[in-house]
């Protein structure tokens, strides 16, 4: 009989980008990887250049260290990233899972519960504007203050004062907590000392 | 205010805590083995049992070039495997056993009666690991019909042509699912049933699927699967916990998936490892499987590997390109890449076509924790023994929904792409299952998996017209006596008639068994009572049962007072010395003798020496009461020369034969060198031996009997041991004597000629590498292949710790396993029967019995 192989070896090749011809760049990147730093560097750079504007407000140094530490954020976190991605894992395998999982995260009182995120949203940016117009100075610094006050609020008003929620998260709280042999009949809880031989599985027995 | 408490104040940890996780089946209706979902339709089927146990490579590769084929002529569906498994039903098993056993033995004060036997062993059985293993296959047909139901595909009512398609494809499929290598069948409605329900509640007991289920269910039923199941998990959290509310009990299972990773290149079957996806039945606990992907084929792979061919050049060019030498890795690939591409262009169907898909596992525990270490322990084990890569990513949820028949797979994130010779190498479909489908509990699979073993002696001779010899053969502590024992007490305890040879003496145990005793007897033919083992009494009178006229009844008299008279003439002509037995007038002294006394159930032996002195032969009479005087010949000789009252032991159900200390002559060796002691076995073992053709003859012929002949080699030296263990064993079929001929060694069982009506054999420990390999022969496994290496690691583990009780069984289909005797629930019967030396003296001095001292 043959050997029997599978495709990995060919799917697993780091295609890697020296540069253009002639050019040899100090890095040996995969395509994927510049494509995740590039993309890191167009968000990393506008934000470092708005975040030193705004605490400084010299805007000659915003755009002078902008560049150089944008690129430096881009670089680790491209660095810290891809090591997650590989054949095996995608980029679009991580954007798949990571919205999979963030959409399990508890906005409310349960996954589909979109209309209270909605509200979060529209509270951060009705505070924002109040606290842009109640306080003088950079507009853009009190707008995202106002915004994090709007959200900070919103989570209180859903987490701290939710008597629904609170009952169901008991719920699965001590759903957690019960082991196998303690059972609940309607809404007494009753700790069986030995399962049924019927209703045991075979995992329910010593091996 | 620190970061906990500012945390804890702003419930961050509510943001993250277990989410229910509710999502609608895609499944919107059933009709048999077809299911629709919101876009596809799909068949299910069960894959048939395929051996791979103690065969020879080359039946192996034969096998796996048979289920290559067979995956690739699916080449173009989409499939789905699920492996799963369901706890062996203890309680069906224990109703149809009772059902086959009309007349067990009456129950007595103070012992275990066979309600409680079976009591036992249904909960040994109900409460060990044993499960059966399913392997579900599902095949998509195409896209759902608009205006249709799948009543219509069954029907065939239908004439849309989207529906005609699928008709089409479904009888298709169906052949190519039946053909040999997968031997599927369509998934009945309650397996339909049973593996939606399994695969909602992973690692949650389904409910019982009752036979007048429907075989249809509609969008509206389906939430039957899913209403009493209730999912959460954490953001991120490495399990999902599954709840259940069924028959009034919640209950809490955690489950983990895993994912297959990178997997080695390797020759099999050669590399002699487990196929991959039947290593895990090796793990104490159960593991789910989902496969599901696409079986592509070579033409639609072919811009695949185009492609990647291309890239794996173009990536050396641009090395090239900058003066540089590309890795190793590159020119490997471009390598592998040309070969894939020559594969999927120029190769056969099995060559060319391609799985492509998603590979898991799932993980069930009680706990968190548990199901995580059980985790570990398969991704360490795959690591080291099978050099796969098993991954346990995020996203879980996802992941388990993957298992629910037609729910959607991954399409990105961990794809593999294998020949679809590999996918064949998985095998999820081989079977560790032995023995016969009803019958005894005899113990559990012990090699690639653990299945229960039941094997019914009779079931050859009642259901398959085969001969029910089954040879048994083991080293010393191999636990052969405790095989044979426990055989012989299910035997009894059931009512059938069951008679032990056993030279040793050991299983005379079973006679002093309370539950047993008032209807066992025990014949120890070196320490019985004067006259047990009389001529006259071993020959019963014909049972007068109501189907034999007068005259019968009187043949019949008249040929067993006849055999009586021979049998007498015969013993004492044995128990003369040669040089007697040859001088002319003792035959006609003796045969005088016996006429005169006549055949009748009470003479009396001594009758016929008075006889023979009477005729004038005084020194023949004189040597005869001298043997008589001989503890041997005391067996022969009442103590008295009055008639003799009863017939023996025709009215026990469990007769043990027992020899300690008696020699017999070699078979070979001249009969004037015979000593006085071998002289006097002679006839005592002719006796012993005509006793149990007696015990299986005179007993109606339908009657079930169960012949133990424990140390074999022992009845092999005399001519009529010889000659009943033959006929025996051509009978067996005839009487429906199922005869268990235990040895030492394989050549004591195919010495006699009738190893080819073996229909079953057990091999335990032997220690010598050329006995392994004969006995090889009696399991029908091919020698020279590494078995023998096998058979003399039994009952041993590596750390030189005995487990005895370990065999390997060829059941009557020609199935091979390793197996365990579970004699657990009926530790009395394993205290009993065991032979193992304690090293601890007895206490004589006070008086005690062993039994006592022992109690």
């Amino acid at each position: 009989m043959a050997e029997l192989r599978t495709d990995d070896s060919v799917r697993r090749l780091r295609a890697v980008w020296l540069g253009p011809e002639g050019i040899r760049l100090p890095v040996d990147w995969t395509y994927v990887e510049w494509a995740g730093f590039l993309a890191l560097l167009a968000i990393a750079v506008p934000f470092v250049g708005i975040t030193a504007f705004v605490l400084t407000g010299d805007a000659q140094l915003a755009v002078l260290g902008a560049l150089p530490f944008g690129g430096l954020i881009a670089f680790y976190a491209m660095r810290t990233s891809m090591r997650l991605v590989d054949a095996d894992r995608p980029v679009r395998y991580w954007r798949r899972t990571v919205a999979a999982e963030l959409g399990q995260l508890r906005w409310g009182h349960g996954p589909s519960d979109h209309p209270r995120a909605i509200v979060a949203v529209v509270a951060a940016v009705i505070c924002g504007r109040l606290i842009v117009g109640a306080f003088p100075g950079p507009r853009l610094f009190w707008f995202v203050v106002g915004c994090a006050d709007g959200v900070l609020l919103t989570h209180l008003a859903f987490f701290q004062f939710q008597p629904r929620a609170r009952a169901q998260r008991l719920e699965l709280a001590r759903a957690e907590r019960t082991p196998a042999s303690a059972t609940t009949v309607s809404t007494t809880t009753v700790t069986v000392p030995e399962v049924s031989p019927a209703l045991r599985g075979p995992w329910e027995a010593p091996r | 205010m620190n970061v906990s408490s500012l945390s804890n104040w702003l419930r961050l940890d509510r943001v993250v805590a277990p989410v229910r996780i509710d999502r609608p089946l895609s499944t919107v209706e059933i009709a048999g083995n077809l299911q629709a979902t919101t876009t596809s339709v799909w068949a299910w089927y069960l894959l048939g049992p395929e051996r791979w146990s103690f065969k020879s490579l080359a039946d192996r590769e034969a096998t796996l070039a048979r289920l290559t084929h067979r995956w690739s002529r699916l080449a173009g569906h989409q499939i789905r495997i699920r492996v799963s498994s369901h706890p062996f039903d203890a309680h069906d098993w224990r109703h149809r056993y009772q059902h086959a056993t009309a007349h067990p033995l009456a129950p007595v004060d103070g012992a275990p009666s066979w309600g409680d036997h079976l009591d036992a062993a249904t909960a040994r059985l109900a409460g060990s690991l044993l499960d059966e293993k399913v392997v579900i296959v599902g095949v998509r047909l195409g896209a759902r019909p608009r205006k249709a139901h799948l009543a219509d595909l069954v029907d065939r009512a239908n004439t849309a042509k989207d529906v005609v398609s699928l008709v089409s494809a479904r009888r298709e499929v169906d052949d190519v699912m039946a053909g040999q290598g997968f031997a599927a069948s369509a998934l009945s409605a309650p397996m339909m049933s049973w593996l939606l329900h399994r695969s909602v509640a992973l690692g949650h007991n389904p409910p019982d699927q009752p036979a007048w289920l429907p075989a249809g269910l509609g969008h509206d039923d389906v939430i039957s699967f899913t209403g009493p199941v209730e999912w959460a998990a954490r953001p991120f959290s490495p399990t999902v916990s599954v709840r259940t509310w069924r028959r009034g009990v919640d209950t809490v299972r955690h489950t983990a998936v895993l994912t297959m990773g990178r997997m080695d290149d390797q020759r099999f079957p050669e590399n002699g490892r487990a196929p991959w996806m039947l290593f895990a039945d090796r793990f104490p606990f159960p593991v789910e499987w989902s496969v599901s992907g696409s079986l592509v084929p070579g033409v639609e792979m072919t811009p695949v590997a185009e492609h990647q061919l291309r890239r794996s050049q173009e990536i050396a060019n641009h090395h090239r390109q900058h003066r540089e030498t590309p890795a190793p890795a590159v020119g490997r690939a471009i390598g592998r890449a040309a070969q894939i591409y020559d594969e999927v262009t120029e190769g056969d169907d099995e060559t060319a076509t391609r799985f492509v898909g998603v590979i898991r596992l799932a993980v069930t525990a009680a706990t968190p924790d548990e199901c995580l270490a059980r985790c570990r322990s398969v991704i360490d084990a795959y690591g080291s023994t099978q050099r796969m890569e098993i991954c346990h990513p995020r996203g879980q949820a996802d992941l388990l929904r993957e298992f629910i028949p037609g729910e959607p797979a991954a399409r990105t994130g961990y794809q593999r792409v294998l020949p679809v010779a590999y996918l064949a190498a998985a095998m999820p479909n081989v079977s560790a299952t032995v023995g016969t489908p009803t019958g005894p509990y005899i113990g559990y699979t012990c090699g690639a998996s653990r299945r229960p073993v039941l094997h019914d002696w009779h079931w050859p001779m009642e259901r398959l017209d085969a001969s029910g010899l089954v040879t048994l053969t083991a080293g010393p502590g191999g636990g052969k006596s405790a095989f044979v024992g426990l055989s012989a007490y299910e035997s009894a305890l059931r009512g059938d008639d069951t008679i032990v040879l056993d030279p040793s003496g050991p299983l005379a145990a079973l006679c002093r068994l309370p539950e047993l005793a008032g209807h066992a007897r025990l014949l120890d033919l070196s320490g019985a009572e004067a006259g047990t083992l009389n001529p006259y009494g071993l020959v019963p009178d014909p049972v007068i049962d109501g189907r034999h006229n007068a005259e019968q009844l009187r043949d019949a008299r008249r040929l067993a007072a006849s055999e009586r008279k021979q049998l007498v003439l015969d013993i004492l002509r044995m128990l003369l010395p040669y040089g007697v037995q040859q001088k002319d007038g003792t035959d006609e002294a003796l045969s005088s003798a016996v006429r005169t006394v006549g055949g009748a159930i009470n003479a009396n032996p001594w009758h016929v020496v008075d006889a023979v002195r009477t005729g004038g032969h005084n020194n023949v009479a004189e040597l005869l009461e001298d043997a008589a005087e001989m503890p041997t010949g005391r067996l022969i000789f009442p103590d008295h020369r009055n008639q003799v009252d009863a017939e023996l032991g025709s009215d026990a159900n469990l007769v043990v034969i027992t020899m300690p200390g008696v020699v017999l002559p070699d078979r070979d060796s001249d009969p004037r060198q015979w000593t006085e002691a071998e002289r006097l076995a002679v006839p005592l073992l002719h006796l012993a031996v005509h006793f149990t053709s007696r015990f299986i003859y005179a007993k109606a012929r339908d009657t079930r009997k169960l012949v133990c002949w424990d140390e074999n080699h022992f009845f092999r030296q005399s001519g009529s041991g010889r000659a009943l263990h033959q006929r025996v064993a051509r009978d067996s079929r005839k009487v429906n004597a199922a005869v268990i001929a235990a040895s030492q060694l394989p050549d004591d069982s195919l010495g006699q000629g009738t190893d080819g009506l073996a229909t079953a054999a057990f091999v335990g420990r032997l220690e010598d590498e050329a006995v392994a390999r004969d006995a090889l022969k009696l399991l029908g496994v091919p020698q020279d292949a590494g078995y023998e290496r096998t058979i003399m690691g039994l009952s041993r583990t590596g750390s030189g710790e005995k487990r005895p009780g370990e065999f390997l069984y060829r059941d009557i289909f020609g199935r091979v396993e390793k197996i365990r005797i579970d004699l657990e629930a009926h530790p009395r019967l394993l205290a009993a029967l065991d032979t193992t030396p304690t090293g601890q003296r007895q206490p004589t001095r006070t008086g005690r019995s062993d039994d006592e001292a022992a109690a």
